[in-house]
């Protein structure tokens, strides 16, 4: 036992040593966390609706103010000529160009009928998407008061009545905050572990420990600790920073959520360390880490693309990043408040995740060079 | 003298057998594998249904939801416990509750006031998701009773004038999200290979010992650093290329704009990213610290340069600190290229902020390389 706990006190000095590391995989999360916390946002504010038609028409001023009313919309600039509006689209001035035909009052109270054209830039889809929702609500509600003007009674209402559940505000922070931390605990974590041994073996002094009687099970455990003392600090910091900067509420067990975090860590931490002890060069490591980590998790862990719009094929291997497993559970205890039962799946594979993967790498840890 | 520079550099390069193999492979995966994940696309909202009326009204209701494409209808639950148990545990995206009445709601003729027995819910943990999820549900409910209404209710609308409302979307027709995507993950490729490359060169250098040989040598440091540079412009070129001549043998898509702009830009942006890296290492002690800061600003660059969400929905103060991001001037001019042909009069802005920064990263780097320790 005395040699487990001389091998402990060996790792922390390791990492005393080296200071700067040290501080900067403590400011790190706490930096990103923020940035991203209030940076990552699908929510459109402002969007900018360029307008080509005739300003001194009834109709178009009405919808012209009630455009400028709405929180999520703002009037550009007006054109007369529709190459302007083309313009300014290509050039990402503006994001929605409404064109109204000429004579649009006299023909809507005369003809019944008369057009407008809604033309967004498509070349982002989704706030693309988004935009033109907003635009066709101002339209119908502007045509909405025209009729009951016209008709003088209120319409009936065929719309359900519409519940949102978890997050009625529709916070974009709910849904980013809990990716986020899941991305930034599991890279900091496997990129810390990922030298720690392949260090050694460049510098030569793994043969020093391998020499000495303690089993490579003892030495690996002893090699995990003050790292996972690192990311027990971070996980508190950035969980506090979630909850009192970004505002994501803890609406469940924060115990439950305490345990998941560890196992996630356990097996993050096992990622890193299977990662070192595979590489030859502790450069190869940081690469694999670095970048081999970064762009799948990013992508495929549902942070910012939901996974249910992936194909099935991606889906499944999406199934192997432990952050995924992680982020649907901090959404369910955190936002959605819910008890073990619920997150009893998602934990036993991150349980069989981390037990795997510190088993493999204590399995491939050679102890002859 | 700067051909022998240059010779040591691409032989560094091509020694390490994984450099050129993650040259060949990055691309492939760019391209092959992550344009199919990069969809915000709302699709198979996961639908439970209670139905309390148990009329063929509603059996006709529920079918219409199902094959509208939308959604993925769950089994039938029996109470609004058991479909809101299938909503926490997450099974469940929207629930649709059909109160007793519904039938006789549609067939009486007295309407005005009374609300319609349908309830939506909806799991909003995921924002959009939960909101277009609401609208499809939305529609889908209110098309049904109004065609089940008949005439009545359409009649005295159609007298009173209507908009005709066009709308369609420029630049990308289909809303295709993988065209959107392509050209920003191009940019994603490069500044990650020629961000961490750079970083790790010339600390490594440090830790072998090796960078003493050249400290020794009269070369100077504008050209050691800029020898360094190159082998970084050249990957840059090979993967910006292999990726567009991918993405048009897969996928069709074909650069609207000048591939010279495309070179002009990709120029610009190895010039800040690599002298940014080269930068890094310099200030590092040791290889893993180069790797944290790295990827510390690479997935600051990346994700807060609109290419995930768009920049307009940042905070203010976060809006800021994007000016001095060159990944927002290199996407925002590839997506112009590629999607809007936009040439260098429109996106003339976006190359002077590269430029700028590319001379700022660059003079620091040469600056901050002490040939004596």
């Amino acid at each position: 036992m005395k040699e487990i706990f001389a091998f402990i006190r060996k790792e922390f000095w390791h990492i005393s040593r080296d200071r700067r590391t040290t501080l900067i995989v403590l400011v790190m999360p706490v930096v990103q966390i923020l940035l991203f916390g209030f940076a990552i946002s699908t929510e459109v504010h402002n969007a900018v609706v360029d307008i080509v038609g005739d300003t001194t028409d009834p109709i178009v001023r009405n919808v012209m103010s009630r455009i400028e009313g709405n929180k999520y919309l703002s009037i550009g600039e007006i054109h007369d000529m529709p190459s302007q509006a083309e313009a300014r689209l290509r050039k990402g001035r503006a994001k929605a160009v409404l064109f109204f035909e000429r004579d649009f009052d006299k023909k809507f109270n005369s003809d019944g009928k008369a057009v407008v054209r809604i033309v967004s830039d498509g070349a982002d889809p989704n706030t693309a998407q988004i935009v033109t929702g907003y635009i066709q609500g101002v339209l119908q509600s502007e045509q909405l008061a025209l009729t009951e003007e016209m008709i003088g009674q209120g319409r009936v209402s065929m719309r359900p009545n519409l519940q949102l559940m978890y997050n009625p505000a529709m916070n974009s922070s709910y849904n980013f905050v809990p990716g986020v931390m899941g991305l930034i605990l599991m890279l900091i974590c496997s990129m810390m572990t990922a030298v720690s041994i392949v260090r050694e073996k460049e510098m030569g002094t793994l043969e020093l420990v391998l020499v000495s009687p303690v089993k490579p099970f003892w030495i690996i455990l002893s090699k995990l600790t003050p790292y996972l003392v690192l990311s027990i600090i971070n996980y508190v910091s950035v969980l506090l920073l979630a909850h009192y900067v970004m505002g994501v509420p803890i609406n469940g067990s924060i115990t439950l959520l305490s345990l998941a975090s560890l196992i996630f860590v356990g097996s993050s931490l096992g990622l890193g360390l299977l990662v070192s002890v595979i590489s030859k060069t502790q450069q190869t490591a940081m690469l694999l880490c670095g970048m081999g980590l970064t762009m799948p998790t990013m992508m495929l862990s549902g942070i910012i693309f939901p996974c249910e719009s992936m194909p099935v094929a991606l889906q499944i291997l999406s199934d192997i990043i432990p952050a995924k497993w992680y982020i649907i559970i901090v959404k369910r205890i955190m936002i959605q408040g819910v008890g073990a039962q619920a997150i009893a799946k998602e934990l036993a594979v991150l349980s069989c995740m981390m037990f795997f993967l510190l088993g493999i790498s204590i399995k491939k840890f050679k102890t002859r060079l | 003298m700067w051909k022998y520079l240059l010779k040591k550099e691409f032989k560094q390069f091509f020694r390490d057998p994984g450099m050129p193999r993650m040259v060949m492979v990055f691309p492939l995966i760019i391209i092959l594998v992550f344009p199919f994940a990069a969809n915000m696309e709302v699709r198979n909202i996961r639908l439970a249904v209670v139905d309390n009326d148990c009329s063929d009204q509603s059996a006709l209701l529920i079918e219409k939801c199902a094959s509208s494409g939308y959604f993925k209808l769950l089994s039938i639950a029996k109470s609004p416990a058991e479909a809101q148990k299938t909503m926490d545990r997450g099974d469940a995206d929207a629930i649709l509750t059909i109160n007793s009445g519904f039938a006789r709601y549609l067939e009486s003729s007295l309407r005005t006031g009374d609300p319609i027995p349908v309830g939506i819910k909806v799991n909003t943990v995921n924002g959009t998701r939960g909101s277009i999820g609401a609208q499809y549900l939305n529609t889908c409910v209110s098309s049904f009773i109004a065609s089940a209404i008949g005439g009545i209710g359409g009649a005295s609308v159609a007298g009173a004038g209507q908009f005709e409302i066009h709308d369609s979307f420029r630049y990308n027709p289909n809303m295709d999200y993988k065209v959107f995507m392509i050209p920003a993950l191009i940019v994603i490729a490069i500044t990650m290979m020629c961000g961490f490359l750079p970083a790790l060169n010339i600390v490594s250098e440090k830790e072998r010992g090796t960078i003493e040989q050249i400290n020794v040598t009269p070369v100077r440091k504008t050209t050691f650093i800029i020898c360094k540079m190159i082998p970084y412009v050249a990957v840059a070129y090979y993967m910006v290329f292999t990726c567009l001549l991918l993405a048009w043998l897969v996928f069709g898509y074909k650069c609207q704009g000048s591939y010279l702009d495309i070179v002009i830009f990709t120029f610009a942006h190895i010039l800040v990213m690599a002298s940014f890296g080269l930068l890094v290492s310099n200030y590092s002690e040791n290889a893993q610290q180069a790797m944290f800061v790295i990827w510390f600003f690479s997935m600051v660059f990346m994700l807060m340069s609109g290419i995930f969400t768009p920049v307009e929905s940042m905070p203010k103060w976060a809006q800021v600190i994007t000016y001095a991001n060159p990944l927002r001037y290199f996407a925002e001019a590839m997506r112009a290229i590629f999607l809007k042909g936009s040439s260098l009069v429109d996106t003339w802005p976006n190359l002077l902020s590269l430029l700028g920064l590319g001379s700022i990263t660059t003079t620091w780097a040469i600056l901050s390389y002490h040939k004596t320790a």
